[in-house]
């Protein structure tokens, strides 16, 4: 009963600051416009007459003036973060980047982590409470109910058009980058849906499927190519090696980049065929997926624990170098012998080898692999924002080359040095921490990384100082070979379309999930299959796609 | 009241600020006392039910509560039609049930035994380690009942001795039960036993040497001194229990369940859950949490009715 206790705890909340919120309902939607608030910007920049879309003329900066402010003003920031930068530091201001950037813009960044792991509760709780930050990062799974523009169209956030075009001459530079830029940063309606985190091509598949390379040379085998190569490999490695769990399953049956089940020409939520959305679960070729998979299980080739080990992307550490395992799916930092040079297994040998999704048949291709989009997390200004104007230039300064080096490799000659061929290389306050960190924990002590702005990710990732040898950018070759044309992007809903597919999907999900672990283990029969299918669509899976497909098409329409 | 009544007889036709000083006078130490309890009960146990009234709305979180439409019933019709209800409602009920047919009983079995231990020593440390387990982080503790439960865990290879092949006991529907109301009783039985144990220290001794001479041995003085001197305590008990049936902790069933184990381990408390905090449906989250409570309420009505009218012993 502990959730309706916190349940109405929050309702509680609600209830005491509705009347703030009511004070407050006018300021999203009408008074946001740039040019009625006051800010105390550095008026100094350089400015340019600009015509928008719609025709009209408006005044635009063209460069962000430094400092941004004459008097040091503090912005409040809620910022979701992640565990291996909790480990070093209580808050982003300790971090010497994030000092040289207050230093440079004259502005205090106030941030705000969420315990990690409670985000989406807190996020709910600060959204009831009817007082927000001035920006605010959604990272880390927490979404507003409904979409960044129910938020908008709430008046919970601004709308950030004209800010975007008058006082975001970098941000608005990188949207029309390219198509995927221009339509993943605005919503179907026009609404530009805030600062995201970007990319300028998107990553590569940091994720994908891998098998031990010390047990194939054990048996003299190739790494697999086909479902007939990887049955044949998991057997060996069953029969002859005595592996208990030959291939590591997520705990809902099928793989998050729909590995194997690609095979069969189907993936693993949403897929599309030239612009026509189909539900994987209800296609013949997952029951074909399921049917081999059975198999598979009954032969002792799964893991009998996948159910319970609880990972739904890649197993934990523990699991991945228990030398139990033959085949399964990881993040890129592990592969080859990642996990050796970490400390975290002691077995020497130990070595995976990274391989492209399994197909039917020789010369078949799959179309659908792990995918990002260049477009990531948002940060949005919310209705409490004290300086939308200065807010703005603050995060568009996020998204010139100077903040890009800054948030990626800190502070040249302390952090970083250019060596005589330009390249970036770290200095010993990094690689060789006096103070004794390692490697990781002396990068998040000094250095931001994630967040709004434009980062490269190849050049994060190649000079990540975690990686010993380049072997490991390996991976993102041979997992990115696959397609993605069956890839589903990133749709938006409006408010009643997203409210009914919540509530119908909601249930699917969970009948989708147990049904699938269900036949592969056995416990509910295959030839179940079509009245699982009836099941689906009785309870609306056909309006579902319906929904999800309307969306898809005004995405292409955008 | 009473209190001023008997302090002063005599006087008569006191004004209601002469009576409200009296009893500040002389029992103004309990009214601090018992002030932050009342607070607290008024803060976060009166106040947040005017939130239910969510449940009759289609809740916006930007509109607030005066600010969004009524709907009525809709989010309960919603609720009894969907296709998990009736899962939903007799896995909440079945593993409630069980729990209460084992897991009471168990703490006061705990607390006769003891209190038949005359070393002391031994007694009290077998106590202790009893206690052990209620301290354990419920996360720890489900972490060690799945490695325990899993193919290759302690438990699953005592099974696959008794029955044959290793299995991954965690991935049965048909054990769940077994799993969750076990580890409940592992964990709580040592701390649900101290006022049991301490009910047992008020029996008053003479009985028991009454009893000697008339001749009973340790069952007979159980049966009908013992059991009958505690059974206020756990009628009481009892009665409180009922009224949290429904109540299956959403946390310990989340750590534990996978989808291979939704059939028999899904319940109320773990939907209301994902419905408010996973999918934002606050509205509807609530109308099923507000069912819940009114079965609670009924249960709790009913048990004690039974009981005042059978035993003479209820809470109101």
């Amino acid at each position: 009963m502990k959730a309706k206790r916190i349940l109405t705890a929050l309702l509680a909340a609600g209830l005491v600051v509705s009347a703030l919120a009511s004070c407050n309902q006018n300021s999203g939607t009408e008074s946001n416009s740039a040019a009625e608030s006051q800010t105390q910007a550095n008026t100094s920049g350089e400015t340019a007459e600009v015509s928008t879309a719609e025709g009209e003329t408006v005044t635009q900066l063209t460069e962000i003036p430094l400092p941004i402010v004459e008097e040091k003003i503090t912005l409040s920031y809620w910022f979701p973060w992640d565990a291996t930068v909790s480990n070093v530091v209580t808050n982003n201001n300790e971090v010497m980047s994030v000092q040289k950037m207050e230093e440079i813009t004259n502005i205090h960044i106030d941030y705000i982590h969420p315990t990690i792991g409670q985000e989406k509760e807190l996020f709910s709780v600060l959204l009831s409470s009817g007082d927000l930050p001035d920006m605010m990062y959604l990272a880390n799974g927490v979404e507003y109910p409904g979409g960044i523009v129910t938020g908008i169209s709430d008046g919970m956030f601004l709308n950030i058009n004209d800010l975007v075009n008058q006082y975001a001459p970098n941000f608005s530079k990188w949207r029309q980058y390219d198509e995927v830029h221009q339509k993943e940063t605005i919503s179907d309606d026009g609404y530009i849906l805030g600062f995201p985190m970007m990319n300028d091509i998107p990553e590569g598949a940091n994720l994908g499927l891998c098998v031990r390379q010390d047990y194939l040379d054990q048996l003299g085998m190739e790494a697999p190519h086909t479902l007939d190569e990887v049955h044949d490999v998991l057997s060996a490695a069953k029969n002859e090696l005595g592996l208990a769990s030959p291939l590591l399953l997520t705990s809902n049956g099928v793989f998050y980049d729909s590995a194997l089940l690609s095979a069969f020409g189907v993936g693993r939520e949403w897929y599309q065929n030239d612009g026509t959305v189909f539900f994987g679960p209800m296609q013949e070729g997952y029951k074909e997926y399921l049917t081999m998979m059975n198999q598979w299980y009954n032969e002792g080739l799964i893991d009998p624990n996948f159910v319970s080990n609880a990972f739904t992307d890649a197993p934990t550490n523990d699991l991945l170098v228990s030398d139990d395992v033959m085949m399964t799916e990881t993040y890129w930092g592990r592969v080859v012998d990642a996990m050796v040079y970490n400390g975290v297994t002691q077995n020497e040998d130990f070595w995976l080898t990274p391989i492209s999704a399994p197909v039917q048949k020789e010369g078949d291709t799959v179309g659908i692999r792990m995918y990002n989009s260049p477009i990531m997390s948002q940060t949005v200004l919310t209705k409490d924002c004290s300086d939308p104007v200065v807010a703005t230039m603050w995060l568009d300064y996020q998204y010139t080359e100077d903040a890009m080096i800054l948030n990626n490799y800190g502070v040249e000659g302390e952090t970083f040095y250019y060596d005589d061929n330009g390249d970036f290389q770290f200095t010993d306050l990094i690689m060789n921490n006096p103070d004794g960190y390692n490697t990781t924990d002396a990068n998040r002590l000094y250095i931001r990384r994630n967040g709004s702005g434009w980062i490269k990710w190849e050049r994060q990732q190649l000079t990540n100082p975690t990686v010993a040898h380049k072997d490991e950018v390996w991976a993102y070759d041979i997992w990115s070979a696959d397609g993605t044309e069956w890839v589903v992007p990133a749709v938006t809903m409006n408010t009643e379309e997203s409210a009914e597919y919540q509530s119908l999907y909601a249930d699917i999900k969970t009948y989708v999930e147990e049904s699938t672990v269900g036949m592969i283990m056995g416990t509910m029969p295959l030839d179940q299959f079509d009245a699982y299918v009836e099941q689906l669509k009785a309870m609306g899976i056909e309006r579902v796609i319906e929904i999800e497909q309307t969306a898809l098409d005004r995405y292409y329409a955008r | 009241m009473k209190n001023v009544s008997v302090s002063a007889p005599a006087v008569q036709k006191k004004t209601f600020a002469d009576r409200v000083r009296l009893e500040i006078r002389t029992s103004g130490a309990l009214y601090i006392m018992a002030l932050p309890v009342i607070l607290y009960y008024l803060l976060f146990r009166y106040i947040p039910m005017f939130g239910t009234v969510m449940a009759f709305q289609k809740f916006n979180i930007a509109k607030g509560i005066f600010g969004s439409p009524w709907i009525g019933f809709d989010n309960f019709i919603t609720f009894f039609n969907s296709y998990y209800f009736v899962r939903l409602l007799r896995n909440t009920v079945l593993i409630s049930l069980t729990d209460l047919v084992f897991n009471f009983p168990a703490p006061i079995i705990f607390a006769l035994l003891l209190n038949e231990v005359n070393n002391r020593w031994f007694k009290k440390t077998v106590q202790t380690i009893s206690y052990m387990p209620y301290f354990v982080s419920i996360v720890v503790l489900c972490g060690l009942v799945i490695d325990f439960c899993q193919a290759g865990g302690v438990i699953s290879n005592a099974f696959s001795l008794l029955f044959g092949e290793s299995v991954n006991l965690m991935s049965k529907p048909e054990y769940f039960r077994t799993i969750f109301v076990g580890s409940n009783i592992w964990q709580g039985l040592g701390y649900g036993s101290i006022v049991y144990i301490a009910a047992l220290t008020s029996v008053d001794q003479e009985l028991y040497e009454a009893a000697v001479i008339d001749g009973a041995g340790r069952w007979k003085q159980t049966i009908h001194i013992t059991i009958p001197s505690i059974m206020p305590t756990i009628i009481i008990l009892l009665i409180l229990r009922m009224g949290s049936i429904l109540d299956v902790g959403y946390e310990k069933v989340m750590l534990l369940y996978n989808p291979a184990t939704y059939e028999t381990a899904d319940v109320i408390s773990t939907f209301v859950y994902r419905k408010g905090f996973v999918d934002y449906d606050y509205s509807y989250s609530t109308a099923v949490g507000l069912f819940n409570s009114v079965i609670n309420l009924c249960l709790l009505t009913l048990t004690n009715y039974v009981s005042r009218r059978a035993g003479e012993i209820s809470l109101f």
